[in-house]
């Protein structure tokens, strides 16, 4: 060990030795190794299911056009231009006073961040330019092959490599997995899947072939701490840097794809291509959730959901159960704490949707979505509070929260008391609609690099 | 550092169930309130440690309380009991 340790690195080795200690009884309660590669290994209590816990009609799912229903396209076609221009005029007026009165959170500096974490990253394309990619072909040698286990196996680890939180991969099929692509994209182009063997794109549509059959589905993290202070344009910021850091992994992933020989079609734009949660639900990286999200058993609510299809034959991860649906049914934090009341109060998730902006078919505590967009309005900006004050939202470097996740996976019983014991030790003081955490104080603070922790192996929950 | 540090509470816990062992006689259920306390400390101290480095200061404060103090306490009657007991006879 150096004899220079930071206070931060020898407070996270001290932190380390404890987990570890902390972690004996649940190698004794089941923890195993498994023949998986590391980098698709969880612990035992993580169940590997062949059902999702989310409940699905598949005959009833259609493929969503992105574009013409949901809310971040069709706001003003739900609400009505009259009522959008109203919220304009609030925004305005909001963003000025706030500016002017240095409002913490929304200071010149915290604006300043903001636009500058959208910056930087490549351009999103729905695939690369052949000639712009050293592939196999023009290195005069065969494609790279082996078995599905290992693509799925250095896939995962290209893709942490370079920025991903944990991977997984759904195998399409045409009567289910394959409703959760786009039937149009965000910018109205049709999603066409034929039987051809290169893809295309004009100005109408995009084909995708038919044998890029293998969804790669991977989340990038958020920062807590930032998170932690929305709804201001600090806690915002978090946003748009995992969207920028996301487009630099999707370029780089397509790269290392078409490296290896094979396709690479990723968003063409901001949350192109699918229904990420969705495919996040269907390829094992979590459950899905009362803020009708995905929630992971890794980090909790604090990361964002991504996806690319190749033609390159990967094994498929299970959906999981990991007790974090069954949680939701005796926890209602992120609605109780939604200013907007956006959020679902049912006790089970249901087969009702709340608007033309859900997609039926399948069981979710639907969101009133134009109430959840109306209220960014006053923000200036997004919101997030939903994400934040979920009791999965820590940073799991406390042995506490091991013991929380594998109560959860195992004993349903515990769930409301964990969710109380959540709200004395994180909120409670936490004021509706304000941020959990002060902003001033966070340009104070001494975190790692993009704010978020990745010390953390693949797919560990601690 | 820190790996010292638990090396220094583990030779602290070492000698103390050392001594516990050779100079004090104490019953099953001594043992076990002594066991349990301590586990319940060492694991009062992880999480204190870990949520400070989380910055979560209160959670850190209220976490060193709600498992600490009754370790502390079953830790106590654990060594305490027969303490008492060999001072008596003593
Ligand atoms: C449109 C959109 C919105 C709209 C509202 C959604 C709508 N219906 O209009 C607005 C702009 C309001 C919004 C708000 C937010 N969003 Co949003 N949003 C999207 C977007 C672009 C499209 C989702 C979509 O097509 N929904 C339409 C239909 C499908 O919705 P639905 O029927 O209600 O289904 C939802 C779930 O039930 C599930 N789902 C749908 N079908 C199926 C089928 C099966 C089998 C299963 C298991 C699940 C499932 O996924 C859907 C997610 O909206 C996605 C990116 C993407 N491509 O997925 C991000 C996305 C879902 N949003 C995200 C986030 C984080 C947020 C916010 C917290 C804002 C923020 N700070 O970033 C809030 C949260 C609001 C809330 N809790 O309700 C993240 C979620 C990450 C995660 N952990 O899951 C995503 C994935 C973006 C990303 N790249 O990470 N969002
Ligand atoms: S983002 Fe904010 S307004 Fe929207 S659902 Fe979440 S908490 Fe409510
Ligand atoms: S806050 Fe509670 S109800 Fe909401 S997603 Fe998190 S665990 Fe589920």
């Amino acid at each position: 060990m150096t004899e220079s340790l930071t206070r931060r690195e020898f407070m996270k080795e001290f932190g380390k030795m404890g987990a570890a200690a902390a972690l004996v009884p649940m190698v004794v309660a089941g923890e195993q190794m498994s023949d998986k590669p590391a980098g698709l290994q969880r612990p035992a209590f993580i169940k590997e299911v062949d059902q999702p816990t989310t409940e699905v009609d598949w005959a009833k799912v259609e493929r969503l056009a992105e574009g013409e229903r949901t809310v971040r396209r069709q706001f003003a076609k739900y609400v009505g231009q009259e009522r959008v221009d109203k919220l304009s005029e609030i925004q305005k007026a909001n963003m000025d006073k706030y500016l002017k009165e240095d409002k913490p959170g929304y200071t010149l500096k915290d604006w300043a961040l903001q636009s500058a974490s959208g910056g930087g990253a490549a351009p999103r394309k729905f695939f690369l330019d052949p000639e712009s990619v050293r592939t196999p072909e023009a290195l005069g040698v065969p494609k790279w092959s082996g078995t599905p286990e290992d693509a799925a196996m250095i896939i995962t680890a290209a893709a942490r490599h370079l920025g991903a939180a944990t991977v997984g991969f759904v195998e399409l099929d045409t009567n289910t997995t394959e409703k959760l692509i786009y039937s149009k994209d965000p910018d109205g182009k049709e999603m066409k899947i034929l039987d051809v063997d290169a893809p295309a794109e004009d100005d109408a549509s995009r084909t995708i072939p038919k044998k890029a059959r293998y969804a790669i589905v991977y989340t990038v993290q958020m920062s807590e701490e930032t998170m932690t202070r929305c709804p201001t344009h600090l806690g915002a910021q978090t946003t748009s840097l995992t969207y920028s850091r996301s487009q630099n992994i999707q370029e780089r992933l397509q790269r290392f794809l078409m490296g290896l020989g094979y396709m690479a079609l990723g968003e063409s734009s901001t949350n192109a291509l699918g229904i990420a949660p969705a495919l996040g639900v269907m390829s094992g990286l979590g459950e899905l959730s009362r803020y009708n999200r995905l929630l992971t058993p890794e980090y909790g609510s604090m990361v964002r959901v991504f996806k690319m299809l190749t033609d390159l034959p990967v094994a498929p991860t299970k959906p999981i159960n990991a007790g974090l649906l069954e949680f939701c049914k005796n926890c209602t934090k992120c609605a109780d704490h939604c200013p907007s009341k956006a959020l679902s109060f049912e006790k089970e998730p249901t087969w009702e949707v709340k608007g033309g902006w859900n997609n039926a078919g399948h069981k979710a505590w639907f969101e009133d979505a134009t109430k959840c967009r109306s209220y960014w309005y006053e923000t200036g900006n997004n919101c997030g509070i939903c994400f934040a004050v979920c009791p999965f939202a820590s940073k799991n470097l406390a042995s506490f929260s091991r013991v929380r996740n594998y109560l959860t996976a195992t004993i349903p019983a515990f769930d409301g008391t964990l969710k109380k014991i959540d709200d004395l030790l994180y909120t409670p003081y936490t004021e509706f609609g304000k941020p959990q955490k002060d902003p001033e104080e966070w340009w104070r603070l001494n975190l790692p690099d993009y704010g978020i922790s990745t010390d953390q192996s693949v797919r560990m929950t601690s | 550092m820190s790996v010292t540090l638990w090396l220094i509470l583990g030779v602290v816990v070492g000698i103390g169930f050392f001594l516990a062992a050779t100079k004090m006689k104490l019953s099953w259920y001594e043992w076990l309130l002594a066991v349990l306390g301590t586990l319940l400390v060492l694991f009062a101290i992880q999480n204190y440690g870990a949520s400070r480095l989380a910055l979560e200061s209160r959670a850190a404060g209220l976490l060193l309380v709600m498992f600490g103090l009754p370790g502390v306490i079953l830790a106590a009657v654990g060594f305490a009991l027969p303490w008492m007991r060999a001072r008596k006879a003593g």
